[in-house]
């Protein structure tokens, strides 16, 4: 009995199985992530309320709806964000940036996402919302922390690259846009459109491509409109 | 033990405990099949869920979610199979241990391994992770692997075909 499976054999091919499946799941990593887009936007961006409107009006509309706390918008963030820069870039698509804060309580002290969104929308005020946007996935705390702090958001800005002028400042400080992204938020939660089929509640990211859900398990999600 | 192993060699007398063995081989099978499916199928969820546990660098936690699935589906292959099975089954118990000290870790330390991101309806409490319910599921699985490893003893296994030459 203990011969069978302990004969060499046996041992040799159960271990040079669990290699190559380990090694196929490592190619596949690398595969993803060296084909995700790197590129310099070179978009503009107005503020309407508490949406951030990126790009010049377009053949498609990308309604994306984000929590700066969110790990999964931060990943979506990483995968899509240079194929959204480049369709924003060649006039393929218009984005909406809905900042949202459904995960406001899940910071100790509560309140980062509130914050952080406010503080994107602030960069849209001064015309580096593209870097900042990024830069904020970029170094995304990670949930039950404590955020990060408003002189930290302030200083995004200049690791993102920019140069924030004190009306930047001004605007994290005093959380601006705080009751704009709230009632954003509440907006987005009640609205039955947003959500998934099945699905009883509103999560993040949701991606709307002309007013329709996008699949973002679907990898053609956005390759579909931008052909 | 001998006559055990005699009698099977010549096809006859499969014991009873044969039997669950095979059942528990190919239940254990369709944990790691399903478990590494699942999270094949979303390397994102995978990626953000590995992160939670906060036990190593994002460098590490990048490496473990890129290899984990398919490791899960190799062990899940190799059991339907009955290919080493005692191996696999240590190997399987290995990995149950590590996921049984992760979600113990967390539950100590009060992490949210749920992101809250699928939330519901507004403004989302992070937490709505069952610790309880799953550490006593990876407990029952490792039940299984236990089994396996002191009795790898199955029906319909390749061990059997590879051995039987073996004289």
């Amino acid at each position: 009995m203990a011969a069978k499976s302990g004969s060499r054999t046996v041992i040799y091919v159960v271990i040079g199985v669990l290699v190559v499946a380990g090694l196929i799941g490592w190619t596949i990593s690398m595969l993803r992530s060296s084909s995700q887009t790197q590129v310099a936007a070179t978009y503009t961006t107005a503020v309407q309320g508490a949406v951030v409107v990126a790009g010049k009006q377009a053949a498609n509309t990308v309604d994306v709806y984000e929590d700066f706390l969110c790990p999964i918008c931060g990943r979506f963030e990483s995968n899509s964000g240079g194929d959204l820069t480049k369709a924003i870039n060649d006039g393929k698509i218009q984005v909406r940036y809905h900042p949202v804060a459904i995960l406001n309580r899940a910071t100790s002290p509560t309140g980062y996402s509130l914050r952080a969104a406010s503080a994107a929308i602030c960069a849209a005020d001064a015309g580096f919302f593209p870097a900042y946007h990024k830069q904020l996935f970029a170094d995304q705390p990670a949930e039950g922390s404590a955020g990060l702090t408003d002189q930290q958001l302030i200083d995004e800005a200049t690791k993102a690259g920019a140069t924030p002028p004190a009306s930047f400042n001004q605007c994290v400080i005093t959380g601006k846009y705080k009751l704009a992204v709230t009632n954003e938020t509440s907006r987005a939660a009640k609205d039955a459109s947003l959500r998934s089929p099945g699905s009883t509640g509103f999560g993040t990211p949701t991606v709307m491509v002309n007013g329709k859900k996008a699949d973002l398990s679907d990898d053609t999600w956005l390759t579909n409109i931008t052909k | 033990m001998l006559s055990d192993q005699a009698l099977t060699d010549q096809g006859r007398g499969h014991s009873w405990l044969d039997v669950v063995g095979t059942i528990v081989r190919l239940g254990l099978a369709a944990v790691w099949l399903v478990s590494g499916g699942i999270k094949a199928a979303d390397p994102d969820q995978t990626y953000v869920a590995v992160r939670a546990y906060n036990v190593m660098p994002d460098s590490g936690v990048a490496v473990v979610a890129a290899v984990l699935p398919y490791l899960e589906l190799a062990l899940g292959l190799l059991l339907l199979l009955g290919l080493g099975t005692r191996l696999v089954a240590a190997f399987s118990g290995l990995l149950l241990l590590v996921f049984i000290a992760g979600v113990a870790q967390a539950w100590a330390r009060g992490l949210s391994i749920d992101c809250g991101c699928f939330g519901g309806g507004g403004d989302v409490a992070p937490d709505k992770t069952s610790y309880g319910t799953e550490l006593l599921r990876d407990s029952g699985f490792l039940v299984l692997a236990a089994w396996l490893m002191i009795r790898p003893r199955t029906l319909l296994a390749l061990d059997d075909v590879l051995t039987r030459g073996e004289r």
